[in-house]
Protein backbone atom coordinates (compact mmCIF):
# COMPACT_ATOMS: atom_id res chain seq x y z
CA UNK A 1 0.00 0.00 0.00
CA UNK A 2 1.74 3.44 -1.27
CA UNK A 3 2.06 6.41 1.45
CA UNK A 4 -1.31 8.30 -0.41
CA UNK A 5 -3.25 5.21 -0.33
CA UNK A 6 -2.57 4.88 3.40
CA UNK A 7 -3.55 8.66 3.42
CA UNK A 8 -6.80 8.53 1.25
CA UNK A 9 -8.03 5.40 4.06
CA UNK A 10 -6.45 7.62 7.21
CA UNK A 11 -8.59 10.74 5.73
CA UNK A 12 -11.74 8.99 5.06
CA UNK A 13 -11.69 7.49 8.43
CA UNK A 14 -11.25 11.26 10.43
CA UNK A 15 -13.81 12.76 7.93
CA UNK A 16 -16.25 10.16 8.74
CA UNK A 17 -15.56 10.30 12.48
CA UNK A 18 -15.68 14.32 12.58
CA UNK A 19 -18.93 14.13 10.33
CA UNK A 20 -20.13 11.45 12.99
CA UNK A 21 -19.03 13.77 15.86
CA UNK A 22 -20.67 16.63 14.11
CA UNK A 23 -24.29 15.19 13.65
CA UNK A 24 -24.06 13.63 17.11
CA UNK A 25 -23.45 17.35 18.88
CA UNK A 26 -25.29 19.26 16.45
CA UNK A 27 -28.65 17.13 15.82
CA UNK A 28 -28.31 14.41 18.60
CA UNK A 29 -29.59 10.61 17.80
CA UNK A 30 -33.33 9.50 17.96
CA UNK A 31 -34.69 8.75 21.15
CA UNK A 32 -34.45 5.15 20.80
CA UNK A 33 -30.63 5.23 20.60
CA UNK A 34 -30.07 7.43 22.72
CA UNK A 35 -28.54 5.24 25.41
CA UNK A 36 -25.50 4.51 23.05
CA UNK A 37 -24.98 8.14 21.94
CA UNK A 38 -21.75 8.75 24.48
CA UNK A 39 -20.20 5.13 23.62
CA UNK A 40 -20.89 6.12 19.41
CA UNK A 41 -19.13 9.86 20.39
CA UNK A 42 -15.79 8.59 22.22
CA UNK A 43 -15.95 5.92 19.34
CA UNK A 44 -15.42 8.71 16.55
CA UNK A 45 -12.92 10.99 18.85
CA UNK A 46 -11.05 7.00 18.81
CA UNK A 47 -11.40 6.79 15.41
CA UNK A 48 -9.84 10.45 14.86
CA UNK A 49 -6.85 9.94 16.70
CA UNK A 50 -6.18 6.73 15.50
CA UNK A 51 -6.03 8.40 12.20
CA UNK A 52 -4.47 11.29 13.46
CA UNK A 53 -1.18 8.93 14.76
CA UNK A 54 -0.83 7.01 11.61
CA UNK A 55 -0.65 10.04 9.26
CA UNK A 56 1.54 11.69 12.12
CA UNK A 57 4.01 8.57 12.07
CA UNK A 58 3.60 8.28 8.26
CA UNK A 59 4.96 11.59 7.93
CA UNK A 60 7.79 11.26 10.91
CA UNK A 61 9.25 8.12 9.21
CA UNK A 62 8.84 9.12 5.55
CA UNK A 63 12.26 8.67 3.45
CA UNK A 64 14.42 10.74 1.61
CA UNK A 65 15.13 8.71 -1.21
CA UNK A 66 11.53 7.34 -2.14
CA UNK A 67 9.12 8.81 -4.37
CA UNK A 68 6.06 9.63 -2.52
CA UNK A 69 3.68 10.65 -5.31
CA UNK A 70 3.78 10.55 -8.69
CA UNK A 71 1.53 10.59 -11.97
CA UNK A 72 -0.34 7.83 -10.37
CA UNK A 73 -1.12 9.47 -7.76
CA UNK A 74 -2.12 12.66 -9.13
CA UNK A 75 -4.66 10.71 -11.59
CA UNK A 76 -6.46 9.51 -8.90
CA UNK A 77 -6.34 12.30 -6.37
CA UNK A 78 -7.72 14.30 -9.68
CA UNK A 79 -11.00 11.37 -9.54
CA UNK A 80 -11.67 11.80 -6.29
CA UNK A 81 -11.76 15.57 -6.63
CA UNK A 82 -14.04 15.56 -9.72
CA UNK A 83 -16.43 13.31 -8.10
CA UNK A 84 -16.53 15.51 -4.56
CA UNK A 85 -17.22 18.58 -6.73
CA UNK A 86 -19.71 16.66 -8.92
CA UNK A 87 -21.38 16.03 -5.26
CA UNK A 88 -20.43 19.27 -3.58
CA UNK A 89 -22.48 20.94 -7.16
CA UNK A 90 -25.56 18.59 -6.60
CA UNK A 91 -25.60 19.37 -2.90
CA UNK A 92 -25.71 23.07 -3.40
CA UNK A 93 -28.48 22.85 -6.02
CA UNK A 94 -30.59 20.91 -4.03
CA UNK A 95 -30.52 23.35 -1.04
CA UNK A 96 -30.77 26.09 -3.09
CA UNK A 97 -34.16 24.60 -4.77
CA UNK A 98 -35.10 23.25 -1.23
CA UNK A 99 -34.26 26.85 0.56
CA UNK A 100 -36.57 28.37 -3.04
CA UNK A 101 -39.16 25.92 -2.51
CA UNK A 102 -39.19 26.67 1.31
CA UNK A 103 -39.59 30.67 0.52
CA UNK A 104 -42.38 30.47 -1.87
CA UNK A 105 -44.76 27.30 -0.90
CA UNK A 106 -46.68 28.12 2.15
CA UNK A 107 -46.50 25.13 4.37
CA UNK A 108 -43.87 23.40 2.70
CA UNK A 109 -43.23 21.93 6.15
CA UNK A 110 -39.06 23.18 5.50
CA UNK A 111 -37.69 25.58 8.08
CA UNK A 112 -34.23 26.75 7.06
CA UNK A 113 -33.12 29.00 8.99
CA UNK A 114 -29.40 30.30 9.02
CA UNK A 115 -27.80 28.22 11.78
CA UNK A 116 -29.64 25.06 9.38
CA UNK A 117 -27.98 26.08 6.53
CA UNK A 118 -24.85 26.38 7.52
CA UNK A 119 -24.91 22.90 9.23
CA UNK A 120 -26.11 21.45 6.04
CA UNK A 121 -23.64 23.19 3.81
CA UNK A 122 -20.29 21.87 6.88
CA UNK A 123 -22.07 18.22 6.17
CA UNK A 124 -21.82 18.54 2.38
CA UNK A 125 -18.58 19.55 3.05
CA UNK A 126 -17.80 16.84 4.80
CA UNK A 127 -19.58 14.46 2.75
CA UNK A 128 -17.56 15.71 -0.41
CA UNK A 129 -14.56 15.03 1.51
CA UNK A 130 -15.63 10.95 2.13
CA UNK A 131 -16.85 10.92 -1.68
CA UNK A 132 -13.36 12.46 -2.56
CA UNK A 133 -11.70 9.73 -0.56
CA UNK A 134 -13.60 6.89 -1.22
CA UNK A 135 -13.63 7.33 -5.07
CA UNK A 136 -9.30 7.40 -4.51
CA UNK A 137 -9.33 4.12 -2.23
CA UNK A 138 -12.07 2.89 -5.23
CA UNK A 139 -9.16 3.27 -7.90
CA UNK A 140 -6.25 2.69 -6.02
CA UNK A 141 -7.84 -1.15 -5.69
CA UNK A 142 -8.91 -0.94 -8.96
CA UNK A 143 -5.57 0.72 -10.98
CA UNK B 1 -7.82 4.75 -19.82
CA UNK B 2 -7.62 2.03 -22.58
CA UNK B 3 -5.24 0.31 -19.73
CA UNK B 4 -6.40 -3.50 -21.16
CA UNK B 5 -4.79 -2.96 -24.64
CA UNK B 6 -1.47 -1.88 -24.02
CA UNK B 7 0.86 -4.81 -23.05
CA UNK B 8 4.44 -4.64 -21.96
CA UNK B 9 7.45 -6.44 -20.75
CA UNK B 10 8.92 -4.89 -18.03
CA UNK B 11 9.33 -7.47 -15.73
CA UNK B 12 11.25 -9.53 -18.62
CA UNK B 13 13.33 -6.66 -18.89
CA UNK B 14 14.16 -6.43 -15.48
CA UNK B 15 15.16 -9.67 -14.67
CA UNK B 16 17.31 -9.18 -17.77
CA UNK B 17 19.17 -6.25 -16.17
CA UNK B 18 20.35 -7.14 -13.32
CA UNK B 19 17.62 -8.89 -11.43
CA UNK B 20 16.43 -5.27 -10.93
CA UNK B 21 13.64 -5.07 -8.39
CA UNK B 22 10.76 -3.01 -9.06
CA UNK B 23 11.39 -0.51 -6.39
CA UNK B 24 15.09 -0.24 -8.12
CA UNK B 25 13.29 1.21 -11.42
CA UNK B 26 11.06 2.63 -9.64
CA UNK B 27 13.49 5.36 -8.25
CA UNK B 28 15.74 5.50 -11.57
CA UNK B 29 12.28 6.85 -13.11
CA UNK B 30 10.57 9.37 -10.18
CA UNK B 31 7.90 6.77 -9.48
CA UNK B 32 6.59 4.59 -7.21
CA UNK B 33 6.47 1.11 -6.42
CA UNK B 34 3.19 0.81 -6.66
CA UNK B 35 3.18 2.69 -9.80
CA UNK B 36 5.56 0.36 -11.60
CA UNK B 37 3.80 -2.63 -9.80
CA UNK B 38 0.41 -1.02 -11.93
CA UNK B 39 1.96 -0.88 -14.97
CA UNK B 40 3.67 -4.65 -15.25
CA UNK B 41 0.14 -5.73 -14.36
CA UNK B 42 -1.25 -3.70 -17.16
CA UNK B 43 -3.97 -2.10 -14.84
CA UNK B 44 -2.08 1.34 -15.67
CA UNK B 45 -1.32 2.98 -19.05
CA UNK B 46 1.87 5.32 -18.22
CA UNK B 47 2.28 8.87 -19.87
CA UNK B 48 4.36 9.22 -22.68
CA UNK B 49 7.01 10.75 -20.55
CA UNK B 50 7.19 7.72 -18.08
CA UNK B 51 7.09 5.31 -20.68
CA UNK B 52 10.35 6.57 -21.97
CA UNK B 53 12.12 6.84 -18.61
CA UNK B 54 11.62 3.35 -18.24
CA UNK B 55 13.11 2.11 -21.74
CA UNK B 56 15.45 4.53 -21.46
CA UNK B 57 16.44 3.27 -18.44
CA UNK B 58 16.53 -0.15 -19.86
CA UNK B 59 18.84 1.51 -23.24
CA UNK B 60 16.00 -0.34 -25.55
CA UNK B 61 13.30 1.56 -27.75
CA UNK B 62 10.02 1.98 -26.40
CA UNK B 63 8.20 -0.38 -28.73
CA UNK B 64 9.98 -2.92 -27.25
CA UNK B 65 8.74 -2.38 -23.48
CA UNK B 66 5.14 -1.58 -24.33
CA UNK B 67 3.18 -2.09 -27.58
CA UNK B 68 -0.62 -2.57 -28.22
CA UNK B 69 -2.45 -5.50 -27.90
CA UNK B 70 -4.04 -6.69 -31.32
Amino acid sequence: MSKQEIYAWTSLLSSIAILGFYGITVYGLPESLSGIESDLTSLFVKVFLFAFVVELAIGLFKSKDQVEKDERDNLIAGKGFRNAYYFLNAGLILLISQIALGQFVENAGIAFTLPNIMHMLVGALFFASIINRATQIYFYQRM
Amino acid sequence: MGSHNISNNIKSLRFHNGEMTQAELAEKVDATRQTINAIEAAKYSPSLELALKIADTFDVPIGDVFWLEK
